[in-house]
């Protein structure tokens, strides 16, 4: 069966054969790769191709392998997962808005400072994304906010 | 001599837990203070007594000096070790850890006074002989005055807390017309972090190296240095890998420099564990930068290449005794390296991030110390630093330990939340840093080569073959017996929990 794997980010078809409890073949770029396991616990596993053994760390998507760390997903058939967001208004992560640098209605070129925010002791400037009209503010200045929540929305002035 | 048998450390993480290491080989007994989100965190259950702090603001918690204080006394120690940041540097917390009677474990309160300030400090360097950087000090904080000050010098130009440290309240502008964003943004940062939002301009060295020398000073007139670090490795200007020794000095430069410290911890008959950093330009000219009046994150390497332990000495000095050891008696031997490891995303712009730390892991190189303040099923919290852990490896060759510190790091997950550890072993395998071409701003000058590494096909074709072996999924496999036989086994001890 073909399949599509997320790996750091880049989708990948592949196919599997074989896939018993203790091994398993892949079948990508014209190539059948075999691997059994050889060890599993909780946070680690330890693959062989038949001669050499790799040692892996894993939680749910999250994978280490030799000091990098990959987001794997099985990219699930007939779900579409490309919904764009414009990208730079969202909040990074949980903090606090510092200050309100546009109001609502304001011309903003792309990059501009709209507002900065406060997180883990340190400052993040929420810029711009696009030329454009301020549209919304949705926190003031003072306010704790969650993280990836919409920050501002700006309506993109179409080229002339 | 003063008798010291508990200390109270008023800090958190791993220099809480570095400090308590040393007490318990002291046999000093530790009391240690957390607030409430840390209930789970090691150096809470580590220590000997642990006391709550609540869930206030860190005014109300790790910068509350009355609290802590009187923590102290009723717990009866004789002494605080303050570790690094929080109130490491506040010369009123060092004056009233005295007058309560206790000893405040680090440089008497004048010396913090008279170091801890930027704009100070350097007029003792100026006195004593040791050269600083050219720049604005001045009194008038006016915009505008502070506008035409950075105009006399030549673009880029640095905008600097004169109160600050870490990298808080500092911006370099490259153009005049990006100076009053930097500067406000600048103010602010230094008003919430250090509650003073004076400023100072300097001209900004292109090519510079961060060079810091340790010295140490008793109260028997005995003024030392421990050689140098280099830390020129830095993101957002804050340290990410340091070293020791520096392959920047020559043997000529670094007694000169060495000796340039040591001439200022004289002076101002200094006591304790302090740090003198300096920038080192590409022609071998050095600049006083600062002096740290604490222990610093980066001491490790000092004590692998010297074979010391520094907290050691801050607690033998505080009792009143000698220094262990005469300048001529330590020697710099092999190479150490660290890497800060902290929760943040390289390949984004450094974001911090946040997470639930389902499982660290532990280096097992030779030669390598794992200093980290968290436990698997701790969570990355939101008010505190984003470091970590620290991984300091040593090797008779820097190429040695470079190479002992990148598999070290590959022992570290850290599951759960994103670091900076690839990133790091990226770098120690980067030509450039092995050749020793180390500057500031060689993250920025190196970003495309510090890129990720691609995966090879059969790397591709592990991840495919990775999947198949979820976890909970029945695999009957050969480990899935033997966890579960150790579970029964755990199952069977009474009254203890394996979460």
């Amino acid at each position: 069966m073909k399949k599509n794997i997320s790996i750091a980010g880049e989708t990948i078809e592949y196919e599997t054969k074989n896939g018993e409890s203790h091994s398993i073949d892949v079948l990508f770029n014209q190539f059948v790769y075999s691997f059994k396991l050889v060890f599993q616990d909780k946070f680690s596993l330890v693959l062989s191709d038949g001669v050499h053994q790799f040692k892996l760390f894993k939680h749910g998507d999250e994978i280490f392998y030799r000091g990098q760390k990959l987001q794997v997903s099985v990219i699930k058939p007939g779900r579409n997962k490309s919904h764009e967001e414009s990208g730079g208004l969202k909040s990074p992560m949980p903090g606090k808005i510092l200050k309100i640098e546009k109001s609502e209605g304001d011309q903003v070129q792309k990059g501009e400072t709209i507002l900065v925010m406060e997180a883990m002791k340190m400052e993040h400037a929420i810029r711009s994304p696009a030329d454009g009209i301020l549209k919304k503010l949705n926190f003031k200045a003072g306010d704790q906010v969650p993280g990836d929540v919409a920050l501002a929305e700006v309506e993109e002035t179409p080229n002339a | 001599m003063k008798s010291i048998k508990r200390i109270l450390i008023a800090n958190r993480g791993e220099i809480a837990m570095r400090i308590m290491r040393t007490c318990r080989e002291m046999e000093i007994e530790t009391v240690t203070v957390y607030t409430d989100e840390e209930q789970r965190f090691p150096h809470v259950f580590t220590s000997n007594r642990s006391v709550n702090l609540g869930s206030g603001p860190l005014s109300e918690t790790y910068l509350n000096m009355d609290k802590l204080i009187e923590i102290a006394k009723e717990h009866e120690c004789q002494a605080i070790h303050p570790g690094y940041g929080f109130l490491s540097e506040r010369a009123t917390f060092a004056k009233k850890v005295e007058a309560a009677e206790l000893i405040f474990i680090g440089p008497s309160a004048r010396a913090i006074e008279s170091m801890g300030d930027k704009k100070g400090s350097k007029e003792i360097a100026i006195k004593v002989g040791v050269p600083v950087i050219p720049g604005y000090h001045g009194d008038d904080q006016s915009a505008q005055i502070l506008l035409a000050e950075a105009k006399k010098m030549k673009w880029p130009i640095l905008i600097k807390a004169s109160a600050g440290g870490g990298g808080k309240g500092m911006r370099v502008v490259e153009k005049e017309a990006d100076f009053n964003e930097a500067l406000e943004s600048a103010k602010r940062e230094a008003m919430s972090s250090f509650g003073d939002d004076r400023m100072l301009i300097e001209k900004y060295i292109e090519h510079p190296r961060h060079i810091e020398v340790q010295v140490f000073s008793d109260s028997k007139g005995n003024h030392v240095h421990l050689f140098e670090r280099e830390c020129s490795i830095q993101r957002r200007h804050q340290k990410i890998i340091e070293e020791s020794p520096s392959m920047a000095l020559t043997a000529t430069l670094r007694k000169q420099i060495c000796e340039s410290a040591v001439k200022l911890s004289r002076h101002i008959n200094y006591l304790g564990a302090g740090t003198v950093e300096f920038i080192l330009d590409r022609d071998g000219s050095f600049y006083f930068l600062e002096m740290n009046t604490r222990l610093q994150v980066e001491h490790p390497v000092t004590e692998m290449v010297t074979g010391t332990d520094l907290v050691e000495w801050q607690i033998r000095v505080a009792r009143g005794e000698e220094l262990p050891l005469k300048q001529d008696q330590i020697k710099q031997k092999g190479h150490a390296i660290e890497a800060r490891i902290c929760s943040e995303d390289p390949d984004n712009n450094f974001m911090p991030s946040l997470g639930h730390l389902h499982f660290i892991g532990t280096p097992s190189t030779s030669y390598t110390r794992f200093e980290c303040g968290m436990v698997n099923g701790n969570d990355v919290l939101l008010n505190f630093d984003p470091m970590l852990a620290k991984v300091i490896s040593w090797g008779e060759t820097r190429d040695q330990a470079a190479y002992r510190l990148t598999l070290a790091l590959e022992d570290l997950p850290f599951l759960g939340v994103k670091t900076n550890g690839e990133y790091i072993a990226r770098i120690l395998n980067n030509d450039h840093f092995l050749k020793g071409e180390t500057y500031t701003h060689f993250v920025k000058t190196h970003a495309e080569e510090l890129k990720p590494h691609q995966l090879t096909s059969i790397e591709k074709a592990l991840m495919m073959a990775q999947v198949h072996w979820h976890k909970g999924h029945d695999t009957k496999g050969p480990s899935t017996e033997g966890s579960s036989r150790e579970s029964e086994a755990w199952g069977q001890l009474k009254g203890f929990r394996n979460s």
